[in-house]
């Protein structure tokens, strides 16, 4: 254990924690833009320097590990006006197209540039020239003006998906997000779930609503047994957009695959079976659930006694619960009398 | 302001605007190996000017330097740096604003202060010695609405690892990929410069660690080590090699010696489109690197992995085929091959020549040839006691491999302390490790032996006297001291030599009274002959030296041969003569506070338990975990600098 003090309070942490994670343990703020708790430190936006006893000049607090009898400061003039000159950097060539911006009212620079007072964008007018490829999944849309070149993407990209398709290209101000060369995309959406701007956006409904004029409603994601969470967001009781904010929260951490992400729009799809069909005469027609599941019941019925149990398989679906998976299974068993019972899963 | 003699550069500040000076008072290199003059230069350690060169002209190619080789990954340097640029864009026309020389000292505070790495840290701190030194100059201009002449610059970047890089390894970005996961484009770059990643992480003198500003903290990155990690990745994951792009085959290049220096030449030779072949002695590649370093620290599968990724990117290679011998050297200088690289080495073990010295008794051996023989399987004598001398890396590379070859007790017999010891620290602990016992102060005076077989070898107590031209305490014989240790092996490893014998005849070849192959210079040019321009490096060139050293030789030869085939020119290429400069400006301070706290040590090597390792040739070095290697990469401060020199 290593003892620091951080703006005057006794803070105890392991050794290998950076100052960062230190002031988080006892509830102090440090400003970031580019952290991420589930992701090694970035340290792009420099907005986490401190100021260090002893040492020349302030340091990042994301990626400078503690280390016995530190004396940390986090507010000061210098800090402060650090922090705002940084701010106000990033909006150098940002288009301050805000109104009409997806993360409008949950944007990260927006919050900060707020707090810090930052009521100017220096020398408006200057514009990188990105010579922007066209971004590798069309589920996504890259509005690469906006991006404050944070890595965020790049690095979960990387690190949280293992996939690393996407790359800070180019050099300085010309500097842009741009597809890694040979390096195929898996359409998961984690940069865009990370991106603090409106850099990255959700290509799928054109429907848009503000932060508060939709609802946001926790659920389990149905696909598969790891239960993660994500929050469907619901404006005038229809789903216009996945999206998963807390990058905190088990099982997931924020993060999802591409269908939990970006394959629900079945649920208001019109090519979706709303009431079981039979087929009659060579034709599927719609029924009640009492007629189809008769007719079910009776042809099962039929083959068993003419074929015996075991020409019955039942396959089961991963998108039931455990329970609807139970009982399936126990009623080809118990019921029918056959272990020819399966599920999608095990692939 | 052509009259202007300034520097700021490191401590010292002239300034012929206070005091008369002239540019003899600036101690920094004023032109260029290749004879370019210079009027000054800005670099990490200020600024300085003596010829024909605006101050504030200079800012601006700095500027636009920097925002060229901004890495875009931190807003203070990837923005910061683009509207410094403009404000001295302006300015230097004649349409500099009111507020731009402040704006220039804020932005350039923050770089300073905020920048994540040292190019922009350094950048910022050379931009605000200019507002602060020339400060009214700049006010002049923008009221005056006057531009200043603009000069032409020589613009490069460097670190200080990768400066004392002999091969000048893209060090700083290769460990940042390392900290980013991307182990295998790591390799890719890596391989762009060095041909044995593997070879050299394993091996490798490593005088980038001995240069690197962590250690200004709490200790070197462990660069040579992550460099194995990502070589061993691509062989431990089975992934594909990404080998840099040849050229298809063209005019055929001869090259003597498969060693690192060869290997090197070869594999840059068939990038840039030629056909190598290369002529050894031996049947193996690696030269020293397969004979000289044991098994246990570099296996041998590797090396010969590594050198088949060389073949395989069209070097011919005809083992079996000494030159001198089996073909004349002049052969190859007057046949089909359009230029001629020697990189032969120094394969001669030599003996200190004390009493009782002779090769035919059973148990005396010098250093080169016994590793020889234990490298190529042969049958080695193996008694109880054997007794090595010397204080090397040679010396522990004998002991080691004695050891492991069965003798029981391995004694190094060093004539000063082991201050002076030039073996690696890291070498010494691991033979002293392995219970190898270190007679320090003690010269051999006399082989004894009877019936033909070494029975013991007389030495003498040494005091250290009075320093020598090295430096180092000369080591004086304290009289009456001797006395005989029973031994049945004595090993001589006190250096090699260099085997002439093939340029026997060849008037034109200039060679040393150590028989090291003179060159010209950055050129590595030995000879022209017949129109066929023969070039050297490694060690028949240096003296027995480094592995990297070789590396770095050959591909300097190769692009050397290019240029000459090309264009005619032996003038060396750009890059080395830039390189060569960089150095003579020290890239790295030792006494810099490097402003970071104390608190991570380097990565633990991890070692084979002694007593596993001491009874066979296998690796006794562990490498990095991916966890040890991505937290060991973090630590590195990415010390890129900017350099612009302007031309006189
Ligand atoms: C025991 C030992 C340990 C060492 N340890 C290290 C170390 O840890 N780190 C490090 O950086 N360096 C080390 N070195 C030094 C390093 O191995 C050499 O500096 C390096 O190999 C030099 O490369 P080279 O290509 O110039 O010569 P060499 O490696 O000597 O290669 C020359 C090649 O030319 C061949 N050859 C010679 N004459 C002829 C001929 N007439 N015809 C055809 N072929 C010929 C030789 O067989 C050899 O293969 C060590 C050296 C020794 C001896
Ligand atoms: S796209 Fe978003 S997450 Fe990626 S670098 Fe730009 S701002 Fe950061
Ligand atoms: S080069 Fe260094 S200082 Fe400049 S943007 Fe990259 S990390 Fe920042
Ligand atoms: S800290 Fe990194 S960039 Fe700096 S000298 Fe060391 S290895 Fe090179």
């Amino acid at each position: 254990m290593i003892n620091l003090t951080i703006d005057g309070t006794p803070v105890q942490v392991e050794k290998g924690q950076t100052i960062l994670e230190a002031a988080n343990s006892a509830g102090i703020r440090i400003p970031t833009m580019c952290w991420m708790k589930k992701m090694r430190p970035i340290g792009s936006c420099r907005m986490c320097v401190v100021e260090v006893e002893g040492l020349g000049k302030p340091v990042s607090a994301c990626d400078t590990m503690a280390a016995a009898d530190m004396k940390v400061t986090t507010q000061s003039e210098l800090l402060h006006g650090m922090r705002r000159d940084a701010l106000s950097l990033m909006l150098v060539g940002h288009p301050l197209d805000c109104p009409v911006c997806d993360k409008g009212g949950e944007c990260v620079l927006q919050d900060m540039v707020w707090e810090f007072g930052v009521t100017e964008q220096p020398t408006p007018g200057a514009q990188p020239t990105r010579d922007i490829e066209r971004y590798i999944s069309p589920m996504i849309k890259q509005w690469a003006d906006r991006c404050v070149l944070c890595a965020r993407c790049v690095t979960a990209c990387k690190e949280v998906k293992g996939i690393g398709c996407i790359e800070i290209k180019g050099n300085g101000f010309d500097s842009y997000i741009g597809p890694v060369e040979g390096v195929d995309c898996i359409s998961c959406g984690e940069c865009l779930s990370v991106c603090p701007v409106g850099a990255l956006t959700d290509g799928i409904r054109d429907e848009k609503a503000r932060i508060w004029q939709s609802k946001r409603i926790t659920t389990t994601c149905g696909y598969c047994g790891v239960g993660c969470q994500f929050d469907l967001n619901v404006l005038n009781d229809k789903i216009i957009r996945v999206t998963t904010t807390d990058h905190d929260k088990l099982p997931n951490f924020g993060s999802l695959c591409i269908k939990g992400r970006f394959a629900w729009e079945f649920v208001d799809h019109p090519d979706r079976l709303t009431k079981p069909l039979v087929r009659r005469d060579g034709e599927l027609r719609e029924t009640t659930w009492e007629d189809a599941l008769h007719t079910a019941a009776k042809k099962i019925k039929e083959v068993r006694d003419a074929h015996g149990p075991d020409s019955i398989a039942g396959f089961a679906s991963a998108r039931c619960t455990n329970e609807d998976n139970y009982v399936f299974q126990k009623f080809f068993r118990a019921v029918i009398g056959t272990n020819n019972v399966d599920h999608c899963a095990r692939l | 302001m052509s009259d202007l003699v300034f520097s700021s550069w490191g401590d010292a500040t002239v300034d012929s605007r206070k005091q008369a000076v002239d540019a003899q008072a600036i101690e920094l290199p004023k032109e260029l190996s290749n004879g370019t003059s210079l009027a000054g230069i800005m670099g990490w350690d200020g600024i300085a000017v003596w010829g024909d060169s605006h101050p504030v002209d200079m800012a601006r190619a700095y500027a636009r330097g920097l925002s060229d080789n901004s890495c875009g990954q931190c807003i203070p340097c990837r923005i910061g740096s683009h509207v410094i640029l403009e404000a001295f864009e302006r300015i230097c026309s004649g349409a500099g604003r009111e507020n731009d020389a402040g704006e220039i000292k804020r932005l350039s505070e923050r770089l300073r202060d905020q920048a994540m790495c040292d190019l922009g840290q350094t950048c910022g701190k050379g931009f605000l010695d200019v507002i602060e030194n020339f400060g009214k100059e700049i006010d002049g201009l923008v009221a005056d609405k006057k531009s200043v002449p603009r000069s032409e610059y020589i613009t490069a970047t460097t670190a200080p690892c990768k400066s004392a890089c002999p091969a000048h390894l893209e060090i700083p970005t290769y460990v940042e990929l390392i900290k980013k996961g991307r182990f295998e484009d790591s390799l890719e770059l890596i391989r762009r410069d060095n041909c044995l990643p593997g070879t050299i992480g394993r091996v490798c003198v490593r005088p980038c660690e001995f240069d690197c500003r962590r250690s200004n903290v709490d200790g070197p990155v462990q660069i040579k080590f992550l460099k194995r990690f990502v070589a061993d990745y691509e062989i431990e994951r089975n992934r594909p090699t990404r080998l840099p792009e040849k050229e298809p085959e063209g005019e055929k290049i001869a090259i003597v010696g498969a060693g690192p220096a060869g290997l090197s030449c070869g594999y840059f030779l068939s990038q840039l489109g030629y056909a190598p072949v290369i002529f050894e002695a031996l049947g193996e590649p690696g030269g020293m690197a397969a004979v000289g370093i044991p098994d246990y620290r570099l296996p041998r599968e590797l090396l010969r992995y590594e050198a088949e990724l060389v073949r395989k990117m069209g070097v011919e290679i005809r083992y079996e085929t000494d030159v001198g011998t089996d073909v004349k050297l002049e052969e190859l200088i007057s046949n089909d091959y359009k230029a001629v690289f020697l990189g032969f080495g120094a394969r001669l073990g030599t003996s200190m020549g004390v009493e009782g010295e002779s090769d035919d008794i059973v148990g005396f051996f010098k250093g080169a040839d016994y590793l020889r023989d234990v490298a190529l399987g042969k049958d080695v004598f193996t008694g109880e006691t054997c007794i090595v001398v010397g204080g090397g890396n040679v010396a522990i590379d004998c002991a080691r491999s004695a050891l492991r070859k069965g003798f029981k007790n391995v004694k190094i017999v060093y004539r000063r302390s082991l201050i002076e010891m030039p073996a690696d620290a890291v070498e010494v602990q691991d033979a002293e490790d392995e219970k190898i016992e270190m007679l320090i102060l003690t010269n051999p005076n006399k082989i004894i032996s009877e019936n033909g077989k070494v029975t013991g070898v007389e030495v003498v107590k040494m005091e250290l006297g009075e320093p020598d031209d090295s430096g180092r305490r000369r080591p004086v014989e304290m009289k009456g001291s001797e006395y005989v240790i029973p031994a049945d092996a004595c090993i001589m490893a006190i250096g090699q030599a260099i085997d002439l014998d093939l340029i026997e005849g060849i008037e034109e070849l200039e060679t040393t009274r150590w028989k090291t192959i003179v060159i010209q210079g950055l050129n590595r040019l030995a000879m022209v002959k017949n129109g066929v321009g023969v070039f050297a490096g490694g060690d028949c060139e240096t003296g027995p030296l480094t592995l990297i050293g070789g590396l770095a030789a050959g591909k300097e030869a190769a692009y050397q041969i290019d240029r000459f085939i090309k264009e005619g020119s032996s003038d060396p290429m750009d890059e080395w003569v830039i390189n060569k400069f960089i150095e003579e400006l020290k890239p790295y301070d030792k006494a810099e506070d490097v402003g970071q706290p104390c608190s991570t040590e380097p990565a633990k090597i991890h070692h084979k338990p002694v007593a596993e390792r001491v009874t066979n040739m296998e690796e006794v070095e562990v490498g990095f975990t991916h966890e040890e290697a991505i937290a060991e990469a973090s630590r590195c401060l990415r010390c890129y600098r900017l350099m612009v020199a302007a031309k006189a």
